[in-house]
Order: C-alpha cells, then structure tokens, then sequence
C-alpha cells in the first residue's frame, strides 16, 4: 500500500521510529503535563524550576472537585446532553444526507448551501436573540434547550458528510434494494446505512466530540446545576479571585478528556476508513 | 417525497436560526446602543460597514485573521501531510500511535488552551524551563506577552490542535490510492520522490479540498484560544474577528457595528468556500 | 372517530386542570421568595453565601441564587435585563459597571425616588465612607448599597527591607524606584501591579494619574488624562518596566491572581494590591493555603508624585428595574447591609467592610488585633480614594487598555498612547 516499502534498512527503521517517538511526544506532552499538574499541590505548581514529579500522587485535587456534589451534576449534564443531541443529528442528518444524496430535486445545491451557511454566522452574533427566544420559551437553563442548540449547530455539518459518504455507494445496491420492493426508507436502514457504516461512525465521533467540548453556548445558556456541562465548569475554575487552582483545573481538564482517550484509541481505524469513505467522491 | 426526509432538518435550523439571522442582519443595518436607549435604534444604512472598514482595529483584525488562518492552515496541511505518510508505513504500534496522535484534536480547545497557556507561562512555564535547559534560550521568553511572539505561538498551539484533523483526512486519501498506479509508476522508473509528485499529490487533491474546506470555515471564527490565551493582546497583535466582534458587543455594547462585522465575517467565510468549490470543478458535494 | 375525539379532548382537559394548580400554587410561593445575582469568583463570596443562608433560616423567605463569574457578569446581567429574565430582585454589581448600567436604565433608585419604601435610611447612609457613596450615586441618586470596599495599598517584605537596610516603606515615586533597584536581583522583582490590557492597567494608570495631580475626565466627561500630569504617569508606568526595570516584562499580562501569587511566592519585594491580600499572607491557613511569606507583609499607602491617592472602588447590592419582587429585594439588601452582616464580614471574611461604624467594633478589636492597625490605614486610605467609576466604564477601560499595552511595550511612546486613547474615548462617549 505505501510507495516505499521496499527500503527495510536499519537506517531507514530507526528515522521511522524516531520519528513516530518524537510525533507521539509532541502530541500528548501537553496532555501528560496537565496530567502529572492534576496531582501537584499549588506549591509544587507555582514553583520554578518546575517540579516534574509530584511528591505524592495528591488526589485531594480530584476529590475537591468531584466531592463537591455539583460536579456530578456537571458530568451527568454532558452526558445526556452530548449523547442526546448527537443521536438526534445522526437521525436527521440520515434522513437528509440521503435525500441530498439520492434524489435530484430543483434547489438541491441551494438548500445545501443554505443550510451551510447557517454554520457560517459567527455564534456573538445569534447569542442575544437565541437567549431571548430562550428566556420567552421558559427553555433557558435546560438541558433540553441545549439539545436543541447543538443539533442546529452540528446538523450542517453532519448532513454533509453523510451525503459525501452515502455518494459513494454504487447505484446499483440502490437498484438493486429498490428491485426488491425497498421503500426509501427501509433502503435507508438496510441498505445504505450498513454500507456506508464507516462514514457513519466518522460524522458520529465528530458530532460527538463537538457536543461533549462545546464551550460558548453552554456558558451562555446555562446558569445552575440544572443544565451546566463539564467544560463550563473548566471555565470557572480559571476564574477563582485567588489565583487560578491549576491543580483543580488539571484534574477537571483530565476528566473531560479521559472519555475522549478511550474514544481515541477504539474509534481510530473506523475514523480513517470512514474518511477514506468520504472523500471518494 | 425527498422534502419529506429533509423537511425535520430544516424545520429545525431554521426554527431556531431563522430569528437570530434575521434579526442580526437587520441590526446590521441600525445603530443601537444597548446602554444608551435614549438614542433608540435608528436606521443607518451602510453606516455600520464603512465605519468597520475605516477602523483600524478592525482592519487589523482582519488582516489578523486571515494570516493567521493562511499561515496555520498551511502549515497544517505540510505538516499533516508528514504525519500522514508517517501513519501510512506499517510499523508496530500503528494503531496506538493513531489514537495518540488524534488526542490533540479531541481535546477540548478550552482545555488546550488553558493547558497551553500554563505551559507557555513566563515565570512558572515548563516551555521555557526546557528550552533553557536546552541552551535554546538565555532567559524566559513571553510566549503570549510579547508582541512578536503572541501571534506565532497561537498558531504553533492551533497547528498541535489541528494537525491530526488533516493528517487523518490526508491519510484517508492516501490509503485509497490504489496500489497500481504505484506499481505502473515504479516500471517507468520513476524514483520515490517523482511518484509522489507524480500519483500522491494529485491524487490526494480532495482530500486537501475537504480539509481545507473545514478548517478554514473553523478558522475564520476562532475565538476561544485567542481569547483565552491572550485576550487579543499583547498591543492588539492577536485581535481576531471573532474577539473583535465580542468586544464591540459585550464590553462597548455596539450591538449595530458589531451586527455588521459579524455578516462581514459570514461573507468572508462564505466567499472563501465558494471559492474552494469552484476550484474543486464544479463536481462537488453540493451539486 | 367521535368518541376518540372526545377522549383526547377530556385527556387534555384534564391535564390542563391538573397543572393549572400547579401554576397558581407556584404563584403563591413566589410571594415567600427571592432571587439574587452573585458573583462567585470574589473574595466576598465565602461570607455571602453564608448569610444568604442566615436570612434564609432567620425569615423563611427562600432564596433563589443565580451565579456568575466575575469575567462575564455584565453582558449576562445585560442579557437578562434585556430579555426581561431571570428576573433577579437583587444583583451584585461591580460599581466600575453601575455607570453603563444606570445609562441603560436597568438600575432602580434606591433612595426613595423610585418607591418610597426603597430608601437607604439617612442613620445608614451616615455609616458609608464618602467616597464610597460617590461611587455609587449618579445624577444625584444612590443607586446600590456599597457591600465592600477595594483601594489600592503597598505591600512590602519587612524582611527584605530590613535585609536592604530599608526602614520604612517608600512616599515619593523617586523613592519607589530607588528601594525597587535595591530589591530587584535574582529571580526577585522589586515592585509589582496589575498591567494586562482592559480595567487592569487602566486602574493602574489612574492611580498614577491622580498622584501626579491629574484627573480622568473633565466635568464634561471629557477625557483629561492626556495633560503633563497624564504623562508623567504613563512614562512612570512604563519606566518601571522599560527603563529601570524593576517589574517583570510580563507584566502586561498581570491580573490579580499574577500579582498576589508572585507575593505570596516570595517573587515580589513590594506589590500594589487589594486589602484582601493582607487576610491572604497571614491567615492564609484560614482557607487551606499557604503563604510562604507570613509574619513579613508590610503595607502602607502608595507612594505618590504630588497627591497621595489611591484609587478604590465598591461592589454593591442593586435593584434591577426588572425585578420581579423589589420589595423582597431591599429586605435583603438591608439584611446584607446590617451591622450586624457587616461585622460578620469582618470576623469572618477578613474582608473589608463598607461601614465604617464596624472598623472600630469592640468585638474587632477583640478578636483581630492585628487588623487594628490595618482598618485604621485603610479607614486613612478611603479618605482621599478616588472612585475608578466614569460613564462607559468598560468600553473605555478596553480602548485605553490597548493603548497602554502599545506603550507598555515601547511600540508607540507614552504621548502618541494619550492622545490615540483620548480620541478613541471622545468618540465612545460621543455616541
């Protein structure tokens, strides 16, 4: 598969390792520090040279935070919130990623458009109406109205990648399910999904992990335990009068992204074959 | 029948955008002053565009902006493009080392950049402790302080967030490359170095427009690790339009300038995408 | 198809029978209840919620906190002023912000103009610093309820000092610069301020502005920093970094927590900083930290050019004008605001009081002898504080923030930063 598998050298085998070491260093580092910060006491944070390793593994950081109840409630908000919103795109998107793909209708290229440039708008500019339409609806501060937020920002982008992904199924599976007596829907569900199932997982981790990291609307839209999510909550932690706990932060930071880690490392084959997917056009 | 599988997407976008464009484009058009009520919200015409492009602030920002995505997105695609055929070698520890490499980009920004920022710091930074260590540098360096590093050191934190994003697209395309074309290539004697020229760059072309295509619709409206790391500072070197646009809103309480470089913002990104579709001929996902 | 007709119509008949009590039982609770805007990231937080609690046990009246941080209050309070929800009856504002605020009309008075049974009694008002009722009073009419009190003061190691030979703590800015040389060696730094663009190196240079005899703004609202007095100030500003090179570089990007954290460490022989950091060097035990410097913070007033001034500001209780329940909301406010809260604030919070009544209490004096001395340096302090309060506060803090910064770090000279800033703030109040 690579054009230069032949050269196997000692030579050519050590650059390829340094290299991936020195890659996989750069990208993790930071993550690793934020890590061993997360079990460090202010002292040993605010301290220069910098302590590498802590004296012990403080956990006091950890249960600071997640002992205090209201970070339960955190989690549990992004949780439904993320896992929610992302089911509900993937269903539209399906259901429009198909439409887009399979039927020609007038205005197909436009709708298409349109609906890309709903993504386009800089957020600062829809916060103020959004927060009064939220406030009217009696929708503000729930988890429901931050559901609904990141379906509307994540369905374009969703509906554009299932569409690249369901192009590339070869027209005659879709003959051949319509020969059967396949309904739209029911080709949808048996036929095109299955097929295009990389691509699916793709647009699902990306939704996903856009839902699980949003930042800004949360912060907007969110005032109590009711709906607040996990990265509201790293952002309050940066702002203590006293100085910012890089402690505490470290271990919130850990939290948020140990989810995403294990995500990582399972969905990487599918992320690739996916895009491989999705960029045949 | 199609509108039927599209129609619960639309109704959703535009229920709840709908609103907030409109009312945000017609703004554009007023002066309103959210704390002066007595001066009402009278309409001004092009009042609010021209005053945006006699602003030297936001001229700035502009130009801010658009180096700033040319020069990461760039550098994004040169070096995602090593780490692509890096990952396309067969080598132990492949998979784990893919998953390592894409934790950049599943980060949260807010986190990276506060993790950055911490790294980064003058006095307390393990980036300046190391590079000393190194002999790199005689003392600490502002990394976010400084007027001349500000701007690079926010693009090298967002290259680390984006690269594995355009690496794993490219690599996408690569693998799809079928061997054959290799094969062929290598019979007419072609070296490494013309086949890659020869097959992988034009064969990878859209994989390069789709990464392209996202990041700079990403880029364009960067906000939370300018603002987070710099807060558009030091001396105004990395005010971006995004930060530009929150400040004339929610600290000025411009809500009719601000309306207006937000839709500048959206023609920008709008303008850019088009065209990437034209250059991808035409045959693309809109179709 | 009738019948199932009907049942749905009965099903909702009945539904809606069986929420409308719900509603009007919801009504009647909202007559026993309250709602406040807090801002948590403060110092004052830890005894506030504390007597959100005492009012809650004392009267049974429930309270409904919403929190905010202190970085992105305003544009929330404005966002819900301007949606007309939450509809606190009691927000807690920084006075920095009160101009805009009142502007916008989103404050009610609170010395009976509004509604007669809203007046801060004249015994209270008599008990507030002067300077501190300034802050919040505005074409005549008080505002909010000053709940606590910030002015700049010098800190300084006494051992450094003592180390330096230095015996008391510097008056004139010559003298400022000349112990600063002294202390800056090593990884220590002589003086320290907050310098990051925005209300941070804005307050700064105000402080420097008013001791070298200048004003802010004219009766006009006018800017008039850019007198001699302006830039005398603004080149000692920068000389401190640039030219004698007694502060860190970065300190364009100090907030507070740069600033108290580089004292606390040991890094900075003297700092510029808030009452608060005294509680913090020497009872730091009381919240868990440490202080690596306890038993050896001096403090003073700042040393000044012609004025010997510092600058101060308040935060305060407010009633929006979109409260749901205004009444309810002063009640707290005078609970808040009692002799007795006040000194609550002061044995516990270490924190400074806005009544001045409670700086010479005889439980204080009792309990806290070592803030004795304290109280009555700041209670000299307030006397001559200037307010950092004028009209589009934050707008214009932003605008001569960027200046500044430009100065700071020797792109443009302290002059051509004036001059930019005083245009670009005539045109933001101009509008």
């Amino acid at each position: 598969m690579t054009p230069s598998s032949r050269i196997r050298s000692l030579g050519w085998r050590t650059g390829l390792y340094g290299t991936v070491g020195l890659v996989c260093l750069l990208a993790i580092l930071p993550i690793a520090w934020s890590l061993l910060t997360s079990f460090k006491t202010q002292q040993e944070v605010f301290s220069f040279p910098p302590t590498f390793l802590p004296e012990r593994l403080r956990i006091e950081n950890y249960t600071e935070i997640f002992g205090a109840s209201q970070y339960a409630a955190f989690a549990v908000n992004s949780v439904v919130v993320a896992s929610l919103a992302t089911v509900g795109t993937m269903v539209l998107a399906s259901l429009a990623g198909y439409a887009f793909s399979v039927f020609r209708f007038p205005g197909n290229a436009t709708w298409m458009l349109l609906i890309l440039i709903t993504r386009m708008i800089p957020g600062i500019a829809i916060v103020i109406p959004l927060y009064i339409m939220a406030q009217r609806l009696g929708l503000f501060d729930t988890r429901l109205n931050l559901i609904i937020l990141y379906m509307t920002t994540t369905l374009p982008l969703a509906i554009w990648l299932l569409k690249a992904s369901f192009d590339t199924i070869p027209q005659d599976l879709l003959d051949a399910a319509r020969i059967d007596g396949c309904g739209n829907l029911r080709t949808l569900v048996r036929v095109v999904v299955p097929v295009a199932a990389p691509g699916i997982v793709t647009t699902l981790v990306i939704t996903f992990l856009a839902n699980w990291n949003e930042f800004l609307l949360a912060q907007i839209f969110t005032a109590t335990t009711a709906s607040k999510t996990l990265p509201v909550a790293v952002g309050e932690l940066t702002q203590h009068e006293y100085g910012i706990h890089w402690g505490n932060l470290s271990a919130m930071g850990m939290a948020i992204v140990f989810p995403t880690l294990i995500l990582a490392v399972f969905i990487q084959r599918y992320v690739v074959s996916g895009l491989m997917a999705g960029s045949m056009k | 029948m199609a509108y039927g599988f599209i129609l619960p997407s639309l109704a959703l976008i535009g229920g709840v955008m709908a609103y907030p464009m409109f009312y945000s484009f017609y703004l554009s058009f007023h002066f309103r002053i959210l704390s002066r009520p007595r001066l009402g919200t009278p309409f001004v015409g092009l009042a609010n565009y021209l005053e945006a492009f006699r602003d030297p602030l936001f001229l700035r920002a502009l130009w801010q902006t658009v180096y700033f995505s040319v020069v990461s997105i760039l550098a994004e695609c040169v070096i995602g493009l090593g780490v692509a055929l890096l990952l396309n070698q067969r080598f132990r520890g492949r998979n784990v080392t893919r998953g390592l490499v894409l934790l950049p980009w599943m980060l949260s920004p807010v986190v990276a950049a506060f993790t950055w920022a911490w790294l980064l710091n003058d006095a307390y930074g393990l980036v300046n402790f190391l590079l000393m260590k190194l002999g790199v540098l005689h003392g600490p360096v502002l990394w976010l302080g400084d007027v001349g590093w500000a701007m690079g050191t926010i693009i090298v934190v967002d290259v680390w967030r984006e690269v594995p994003f355009v690496a794993v697209v490219l690599l996408a395309g690569l693998q799809s490359i079928p061997d054959e074309l290799y094969e062929a290539a290598r019979i007419d004697g072609a070296t490494p170095g013309q086949s890659f020229v020869a097959v992988t760059l034009p064969l990878l072309k859209p994989s390069f427009m789709v990464a392209l295509l996202m990041r700079t619709m990403i880029a364009i409206r960067l906000f939370e690790l300018v603002f987070i790391m710099t807060k558009g500072g030091p001396a105004s070197t990395t005010e971006m339009l995004a930060t530009f646009t929150y400040k004339e809103a929610f600290i000025k309480f411009n809500m009719g300038y601000s309306a207006a470089t937000s839709v500048i913002m959206l023609l920008l990104s709008l303008g850019i995408s088009l065209v990437y579709i034209r250059t991808m001929g035409g045959e693309t996902a809109l179709r | 198809m009738r019948r199932r007709e009907f049942f749905r119509l009965g099903a909702g008949a009945v539904t809606a029978m069986g929420l409308t009590p719900a509603w009007t039982r919801a009504a009647a609770a909202q007559a026993k209840k309250v709602s406040i805007g807090v801002v948590v990231n403060t110092s004052d937080y830890k005894w506030i919620k504390l007597l959100l609690q005492q009012y809650e046990q004392k009267t049974g009246v429930k309270i409904e906190e919403f929190q905010y941080q202190s970085g992105d209050v305003i544009p929330k309070y404005t966002m819900a002023f301007e949606a007309k929800r939450p509809r606190f009856d009691v927000v807690m504002i920084w006075d920095f912000y009160m101009p805009q605020m009142v502007a916008g009309k989103y404050l009610l008075p609170l010395d009976g103009s509004a509604d007669p049974k809203i007046k801060l009694p004249d015994e209270d008002r008599a008990d507030y610093f002067n300077q501190s009722l300034r802050g919040v009073t505005f074409d005549g009419h008080l505002y909010g309820v000053p709940e606590s009190l910030d002015a700049g003061m010098l800190y300084y190691r006494k051992d450094l000092f003592a180390e330096a030979g230095l015996k008391q703590p510097p008056r004139t800015w010559d003298e400022l610069v000349e112990y600063a040389k002294k202390l800056t060696k090593g990884g220590q730094w002589g003086y320290a301020f907050i310098g990051a663009p925005g209300w941070t190196n804005t307050y700064t240079f105000f402080e420097f502005l008013h001791q070298a005899g200048g004003t802010f703004l004219d009766v006009k609202g006018a800017p008039a920093f850019n007198s001699e007095a302006g830039l005398k100030a603004l080149q000692f500003m920068v000389d401190l970094r640039n030219k004698h090179r007694v502060v860190p570089p970065g300190i364009n990007t100090y907030l507070n927590t740069e600033v108290q954290t580089g004292f606390l460490n040991g890094t900075f022989a003297m700092a510029r900083h808030w009452p608060f950091l005294f509680g913090m060097a020497e009872f730091s035990e009381k919240w868990g930290a440490k202080s690596a410097v306890k038993g050896q913070t001096g403090y003073a007033r700042l040393p000044y050019l012609v004025k010997d001034v510092a600058g101060f500001n308040n935060w305060a209780y407010c009633i929006p004008t979109t409260a749901e329940n205004p009444q309810a909301g002063w009640d707290l406010i005078q609970f808040l605001t009692s002799k007795d809260s006040c000194l609550f604030e002061m044995l516990f919070g270490l924190d400074m009081t806005a009544r001045q009544s409670i700086y010479r209490h005889p439980e204080v004096k009792a309990k806290m002898p070592e803030f004795v001395p304290f109280f009555d340096l700041f209670a000299g302090i307030m006397q001559t504080a200037v307010p950092f309060v004028f009209p589009e506060a934050a707008g214009v803090s932003e605008v001569m923030g960027q200046e500044i910064d430009k100065a700071m770090v020797g792109q443009i000279t302290p002059k051509q930063a004036l001059d930019a800033a005083a245009a670009r703030v005539r045109d933001l109040v101009k509008r």
